[in-house]
């Protein structure tokens, strides 16, 4: 999926300038975004998830407008965003927790997304320890565990 | 809305949502047997038991939102979901008062049959049923009240503590000065306990209903401010 993004500000209530005109094409694939702390790559990552509003500019992903918030929401549907501070819910098992964000991301029917579940805990090899037994909920908040699944949502 | 999201809700939030409201009325119950087996008087019981319907759970409801709301572990997750964050807090809050009224109503119709509720004068000359369900307002007005000024006071303060030591302060202020609040006309729309402290009140009903539409202006308050990511992200990782 394309993204380009066209003269990007993003003003902080308080006056932070967390981005000033920032103009990037990204193309399909992977794509590293680097820079200092404080340069702004988290308040890019969350206006590209939706999360955050652009004070200007222009946004596109693949053929969704990020300006508007039918669009946002299209792209929120479409779109896996891996927050830098991962947090999970202590009492949902990695199979639960996926099967709750399947509900939030609109996935209604329950046999289908169940299926899904599984199927993704399989691509990550984490069938083993998705169960919500008390010694797999433990297991699963393991950071390798818990980034697997992080990944897998 | 499936079941299921109901499920992961309670579950997100933890027994104690559940068991807290249900220990405290169980607690209340007993010490209203204890003082009957004491010879209390009539009068007596029947305030401990209202006071525990009109004080104690509508408080615990507000410390209950505060909780629930000021700190979700996925936060920044739940942002980025199509299904919007401020329904999931709603769904999470209606919850909350869904529980604590469902407990407080079953309680009402015991203490009803067993002549302990505390019927306000405004109303004593009603028919039955109309004067039971209006005095349901006893509870409900400072239960939602509890609950709206909680959720603001969260979203604005963006503190537990803080919020949970504001509402306690409400709490005690209302307590302990409740005469000026019988008395003093700007105080009479923000007197909460007034069906435990001062049934004989005239303008209970106004009150009740006051109460409630403050309640409405808090809620939508608090819908608005729930837009407000920013707002919501405070306090994460790569927060500039």
């Amino acid at each position: 999926m394309k993204i380009a993004i066209n003269h990007l500000d993003k003003t902080y209530r308080g006056g932070i300038h967390a981005l000033n005109d920032v103009t990037l094409k990204i193309q399909g694939g992977i794509f590293g975004l680097l820079g200092p702390n404080g340069a702004g790559k988290t308040t890019l990552m969350r206006i590209l998830a939706g999360i955050l509003h652009p004070t200007n500019g222009m946004l596109h992903i693949g053929d969704y407008d990020g300006n508007t918030e039918r669009d946002r929401s299209a792209i929120k549907r479409v779109l896996g965003y891996l927050p830098q501070d991962f947090g999970v819910y202590p009492d949902l098992s990695a199979r639960e927790f996926l099967d709750y964000i399947g509900i939030l991301k609109g996935l209604d029917d329950c046999s289908a997304r169940k299926r899904r579940v599984q199927e993704l805990l399989e691509i990550v090899s984490l069938t083993p320890v998705a169960n919500p037994q008390a010694q797999d909920i433990l297991r699963w908040h393991e950071a390798s565990y818990r980034d697997r699944t992080g990944a897998t949502q | 809305m499936s079941f299921d999201r109901f499920w992961y809700e309670l579950h997100i939030m933890g027994k104690w949502v559940i068991v807290i409201p249900l220990l405290i009325m169980l607690g209340f119950a007993f010490l209203a047997a204890l003082l009957a087996i004491m010879q209390v008087s009539h009068l007596r019981i029947s305030q401990v038991i209202t006071a525990s319907l009109e004080m104690i759970l509508p408080l615990v409801a507000g410390l209950l939102t505060v909780t629930i709301i000021s700190h979700d572990a996925a936060t920044e997750l739940q942002l980025t979901m199509p299904k919007s964050y401020r329904g999931t807090a709603f769904i999470r809050i209606s919850l909350i008062v869904v529980w604590t009224s469902c407990i407080v109503l079953f309680s009402s119709v015991f203490i009803y049959h067993l002549r302990f509720w505390r019927v306000p004068s405004q109303i004593e000359t009603w028919k039955v049923l109309p004067q039971f369900l209006i005095g349901q307002l006893t509870w409900i007005a400072p239960l939602l009240w509890f609950v709206g000024v909680g959720m603001c006071l969260v979203l604005l303060i963006r503190s537990r503590s803080a919020s949970c030591a504001l509402l306690g302060g409400i709490w005690i202020i209302e307590a302990i000065f409740y005469g000026y609040f019988a008395i003093t006309s700007w105080l009479k729309p923000m007197f909460l306990f007034s069906t435990t402290l001062a049934p004989d009140i005239d303008f209970w009903l106004s009150n009740r209903f006051e109460l409630l539409i403050t309640t409405l202006v808090l809620i939508l308050l608090s819908w608005f401010i729930l837009r407000n990511t920013e707002l919501l992200l405070q306090g994460t990782a790569g927060e500039e």
